[in-house]
């Protein structure tokens, strides 16, 4: 019999014969009572800490939103990918995206995809559950799951099936392409063109099917099969084959970067690779005020009916006249053109979230040095810092994207650096300058005005301004009752006052 | 145990009343809506498991580790066997995480700072939380500093989230009478160290 019994006797796990015993043991043992004794005191205090340290309650709609954020993160990583961007980002308040949920079929389990359009410039385009389509002239990048596809003018694709590892599309018309992670042995992306079906092996490829009839499939990166009744073909990286309706299939070897595919799929505007393409000005697009920039998706359902009307004719795609070119999207996180070297911030992102934090902040500091007005990467850095620990650095990082970037770039560094300085040493008195910021300048991240309030409070309770705090704490109660946050409000309004 | 029992999960009203294993099941399948119902059931509970096993790690940090905890949750869901309790599963995988992150900030900010103590024992600058409610217990915190990682898992997973010993041998994946002996030394040096640190505390 000896003391270390104590914790299986403690922990009621001894049977009665051996707990007796131990008993024997216990009253003869003076340092087993002094040490139960302490313990029981100890255990008191690591009660009340580890009540002080207890998450606040996590709403269902962080819940929902943290889920859909691990799903993208799981697809992207796993499809190893190379320039599909992940637009789901870690802190995705400020991307703006459209969800559509595409159903596989009618099965019960039916499975989920995220549709995202991430990028659309010109005329318009229709989406609804399954089908994205251009009209007109114009073009549209949209994430289906952890695959980017890029329509060109009067393009029109229907999503078949879609369920975890598995699309299939149809390309009803128009020019396509796609940048397709790289695919595990059990999934599947099949594209199918009239009688043919384009199965995906590789990675970045483009695929025309004109109205006439016909195929021209193009392949960047990785290898393309393409099947018809009776025929297959695989297509390597820099090849093409064209199919006439019913001519004879030629397969050619490409020269040099395929413009078409970087067309397509480029987020950025087009007026650097492609001068002739810029934005057909409809009746419609000036009536919703988007004249000539890229058009907000999101106000796209209502003035759909009017562009039926304005669709275009099947028009050659470089037969318009040179204009003014549209604009990329102002929150579009890839467009990143400081000067500096091509990065792959989705891959990244993807490294941060797997916990390789020192080694992307390696890479993103190398990167600065060749471009240090990238707002992406300072912003990035920040991130990898605070994984790793070094708030210092991580603040230092944010302090670079508060001067250079946009409003909402700079008001969310502005947040993310004030919780940090909360956990510094001396730093409260800067957090609080940073949340007061936020408060005062209207419109400032609408998504976490209460959350703000929140952690302001607490930083003014820690430099002794409570009465400050209580308020602020009173105005959450009142303006977001029934919330997470008022209900954490409730708990830390000091019982002195009020 | 469920955490948040009176929220209402959108989108999801029979889900909420599945069982863990069930939800995982429904999850290996495919089905995504699952993944939104186990976080709201524990990442609160993973969080603050997080905060308590690494004292030195800020809410942000325990925020991000459990983002991790839910990625390697969603990617084992095939793996899974319904053979022990998941949450004695999730705390085997919270603790293996937050251990590689302490490391990780270990080595990174010995190398940053080669003067920066990396000494455990002394809370070095970033980590203090300033927050009342997390400062207040200061003495707990360095004395659970004075653990090493093992025995602090051990005592965090037993005297604060109310596991078993069997489920801690499951969830480190060690024997049981290694938790014992884990759980005895953890005990010990934390009775001693707040016996020492509460009659005339020296401060630091």
């Amino acid at each position: 019999m000896n003391c270390t019994l104590r914790e299986p006797y403690l922990d009621g796990q001894l049977s009665p014969e051996r707990a007796a015993h131990f008993e024997e043991h216990l009253s003869a043992c003076t340092s087993c009572s002094v040490e139960i004794a302490q313990w029981e005191d100890a255990a008191v205090l690591l009660a009340e800490w580890s009540d002080a340290r207890t998450a606040p309650p996590i709403p269902s709609a962080t819940s929902q939103h943290q889920s859909e954020i691990i799903v993208a993160l799981h697809r992207a990583n796993r499809g190893q990918l190379r320039r599909t961007v992940v637009s789901l980002g870690l802190a995705a308040a400020a991307s703006f995206f459209l969800a559509l949920l595409l159903f596989g079929g009618t099965e019960p389990q039916r499975a989920s995809l995220l549709t995202e359009v991430i990028y659309q410039e010109g005329a318009s385009s229709e989406l609804s559950e399954d089908v994205l389509t251009v009209l007109g002239k114009g073009r549209l990048i949209a994430q289906i799951g952890s695959d980017r596809i890029g329509l060109g003018d009067d393009a029109s694709v229907r999503v078949l099936g879609a369920s975890e590892g598995t699309l299939e599309l149809r390309l009803e018309r128009g020019n396509m392409a796609m940048d397709a992670a790289g695919r595990g042995e059990s999934d599947e992306l099949v594209i199918q063109a009239g009688i043919y079906r384009v199965r995906v092996l590789g990675t970045r490829f483009s695929v025309r099917h004109p109205r006439s009839g016909g195929l021209r499939v193009r392949v960047d990166e990785g290898r393309v099969e393409v099947t018809s009744p009776g025929q297959r073909w695989i297509i390597d990286a820099g090849k093409s084959l064209e199919l006439g309706a019913e001519g004879r299939p030629t397969l050619v070897q490409r020269d040099g970067e395929d413009l078409e595919i970087n067309r397509l799929l480029s987020p950025m505007r087009q007026d650097a690779h492609q001068p002739n393409e810029r934005a057909l000005e409809t009746p419609a697009t000036k009536a919703a005020g988007t004249t000539g920039a890229a058009a907000e998706v999101a106000g796209l359902d209502e003035f759909r009916g009017a562009l039926k009307d304005t669709r275009a004719s099947p028009a050659e795609v470089n037969s318009q006249p040179a204009a003014p070119s549209p604009r990329a999207h102002p929150e579009e996180p890839a467009a990143d053109d400081t000067g500096g070297p091509d990065l792959d911030f989705a891959g990244l992102r993807v490294r941060l979230a797997r916990g390789e934090a020192a080694e992307v902040a390696n890479i993103l500091t190398d990167h600065l040095k060749e471009a240090p007005n990238s707002v992406i990467a300072w912003g990035l850095l920040a991130t990898a810092h605070r994984k790793s620990g070094d708030y210092g650095a991580a603040i230092e990082a944010h302090r670079r994207v508060i001067a250079q970037g946009t409003k909402p770039e700079a008001e969310r560094a502005r947040y993310e650096a004030a919780r940090m300085l909360q956990e510094m040493p001396g730093g409260q008195p800067e957090a609080v300058a940073f949340f007061e910021d936020l408060l005062s300048a209207p419109g400032a991240l609408p998504g976490l005005q209460p959350e703000i309030r929140l952690h302001l409070s607490r930083s003014l309770r820690a430099i002794g301004r409570i009465a400050e705090a209580d308020g602020l704490l009173q105005e959450i109660i009142t303006r977001w009752p029934a919330t997470a946050a008022a209900e954490i409000a409730v708990g830390e309004r000091s019982t002195t006052t009020h | 145990m469920t955490e948040m029992k009176g929220d209402k999960m959108q989108g999801a009203p029979v889900l909420r009343d599945i069982s863990d294993a069930g939800l995982m099941a429904s999850l290996a399948a495919g089905d995504t809506a699952a993944l939104a119902v186990l976080h709201q059931r524990y990442a609160r509970m993973i969080c603050s498991l997080t905060l308590r096993l690494d004292p030195q790690g800020g809410l942000q940090h325990a925020e991000d580790l459990t983002q991790e905890v839910f990625l390697t949750l969603y990617e084992s869901a095939g793996r899974y066997r319904d053979e022990g309790k998941l949450k004695s599963w999730l705390c085997g995988i919270t603790a293996q995480k937050t251990r590689s992150a302490r490391r990780r900030r270990a080595v990174r900010s010995g190398l940053m700072r080669v003067n920066r103590s990396i000494n455990p024992g002394h809370s070095s600058s970033y980590s203090a939380p300033v927050d009342e409610r997390l400062s207040a217990r200061s003495d707990v915190t360095e004395a659970l500093l004075s653990l090493s990682d093992k025995q602090r898992e051990v005592l965090v997973l037993h005297s604060i989230e109310g596991l078993s010993g069997a489920e801690i041998a499951e969830a480190l994946n060690i024997k049981t009478s290694a938790v014992w002996v884990r759980l005895h030394r953890a005990r010990k040096t934390m009775a001693a160290a707040l016996a020492d640190t509460r009659p005339g505390r020296a401060g630091r």
